[in-house]
């Protein structure tokens, strides 16, 4: 659960490439120093006996200095213990996992994330620690100590809300698993009573179909309207068909006349045309809307349903009503027969031999 | 001009059947709707109908219990009565027939259907 420092640094790595390249040179120069004090720290912790790090020895002499200082190798595994209790109970990759889950969520993962890089930082004992080893070893109490003082109650808040939320997931995937198995049935909620949906998915039917019956009327009056003006179209082609037929007749020789009426056949061989097509998306119309009556159609077996449920209902009820008002009884729990341990014959003779003696 | 009341509890079904009722050549002024039994017999007794078209299942008052009540009492006796259903066993529509409706349609049903029943109950 714990999440050791090589695997927080490779997780700021990741937030730095990932995130903000002007974070990048910074994180280079900590990584190493990080990466040095892992070393000093993994060494201290493979070996009982400090050893002075040849790594530090290349650190300037004040590192050398502290190097002899930490010869008292109790105050050292002291430290170091205290520091990896805290690392374990601080950080873990659940919680950062849940933390950037979070921070995803949010939207605000530029922030977020800068924050865990700064909490990582100061965990990691990174900041500030490339010059004196003094530094480092204050750096390394002052985390410890911060951690106590600030991060730690947030954490564990975090960590237990998680926990209750671990938990809970882990009761409802068994109460899911169990349902489905059949050996416990859905809850009596609203969403599961089986007559109150019914009659919802009846309701909620109704009022959608009505909705579709809007529409359709709409269409219904639209090619109305369109038909009336298609109707005053006609009239006017009727006068002016009969003008042109006058002028023609009078004058057979002028041709536009002969083919303003032939234009004026063809347009109403259009207009016939249109009405065909409203005459058709009407009846079209008309049916969908006779379709609609398996919704009323439906309802009503829905509600023989809900009545036949209502009735069973009734008669459960009244079949396993108990007409005695008494205490609840008593029940044994193992009774010969029952599958399972039940202790009779001579296993009870030794037992109670047992307590006897 | 002719004057007919619809009556249903489905709200769909009403303008389903008013529909109909418009394709056949009545105009929206031409009739009326009413929910269940109790206001159908109020508009029944505000108003002079032609015709009624109704439903059997309804809540307060059911239309078998209109049509026997429209033929015990009040001014339209003899006004025709068509019952549009989802009823369409024998027995009901036998019982139907007995209580005093004129004609029968199980839905669903189209608009030749009503023409045809309507035509039927009119011409007597």
């Amino acid at each position: 659960m714990s999440m050791s420092q090589e695997e927080i640094e490779a997780l700021m790595n990741g937030l730095d490439i990932s995130d903000d390249e002007n974070e990048s040179s910074e994180s280079t120069d900590t990584t190493v120093d990080t990466s040095e004090i892992d070393e000093l720290i993994s060494q201290t912790q493979n070996e009982e006996e400090l050893e002075p790090n040849p790594v530090l020895e290349e650190v300037n002499d004040s590192v050398e200095e502290l190097s002899t200082n930490i010869e008292e190798e109790p105050k050292v595994e002291e430290m170091l213990s205290f520091d990896e209790t805290e690392t374990s109970d601080t950080v873990d990759n659940d919680d950062i996992d849940a933390l950037l889950k979070d921070l995803e969520a949010e939207g605000s993962s530029q922030e977020g994330e800068t924050e865990i890089f700064d909490d990582l930082e100061n965990n990691s004992l990174s900041e500030n620690s490339s010059d004196d080893f003094d530094d480092i070893m204050s750096q390394i109490d002052g985390i410890t100590e911060e951690t106590q003082s600030t991060n730690e109650p947030v954490q564990v808040k975090e960590k237990v809300v998680e926990e209750d939320i671990n938990a809970d997931k882990i009761v409802k995937d068994w109460t899911d698993t169990k349902i489905n198995e059949g050996v416990i049935p859905l809850p009596a909620e609203k969403d599961t009573k089986v007559v109150s949906q019914l009659n919802q998915v009846a309701n909620d039917s109704e009022e959608k179909v009505s909705q579709i019956f809007d529409v359709l009327s709409l269409s219904l009056d639209n090619n109305n309207a369109f038909r009336a003006k298609v109707s005053e179209m006609d009239e006017l082609l009727v006068s002016q068909n009969k003008l042109l037929m006058s002028l023609h007749a009078k004058f057979p020789n002028i041709e536009i006349f002969k083919s303003n009426i032939e234009k004026i056949e063809e347009v109403n061989k259009s207009l016939e045309s249109m009405k065909s097509i409203m005459n058709e998306e009407d009846m079209k119309i008309f049916e969908a809307m006779e379709l609609m009556q398996f919704n009323d159609i439906n309802r009503q077996k829905i509600e023989r349903v809900m009545s036949v449920i209502r009735k069973l209902s009734l008669y459960l009820n009244n079949l396993f009503e108990d007409e005695y008002t008494d205490q609840e009884i008593a029940v044994a729990k193992h009774i010969h027969g029952d599958e399972g341990e039940v202790l009779i014959g001579e296993d009870l003779d030794k037992l109670i031999e047992e307590f006897g003696k | 001009m002719m004057r007919i009341l619809i009556v249903d509890d489905s709200s769909t079904m009403r303008r389903i059947i008013g529909n109909v009722v418009m394709q056949l050549g009545y105009a929206k002024e031409d009739f009326d709707e009413a929910e269940d039994g109790v206001k159908a017999w109020k508009l029944l007794s505000e108003s002079n109908y032609d015709v009624i078209l109704t439903d059997w299942n309804m809540p307060n008052m059911n239309g078998l219990d209109l049509v026997k009540k429209v033929r015990a009492e009040g001014a339209h006796q003899k006004t025709p009565i068509i019952m549009i259903t989802t009823e369409g066993g024998k027995g009901e529509v036998i019982t139907a027939l007995k209580a005093g409706v004129n004609n029968y349609i199980v839905k669903p049903f189209n608009a030749e259907v009503l023409k045809e029943k309507l035509d039927g109950v009119l011409k007597k």
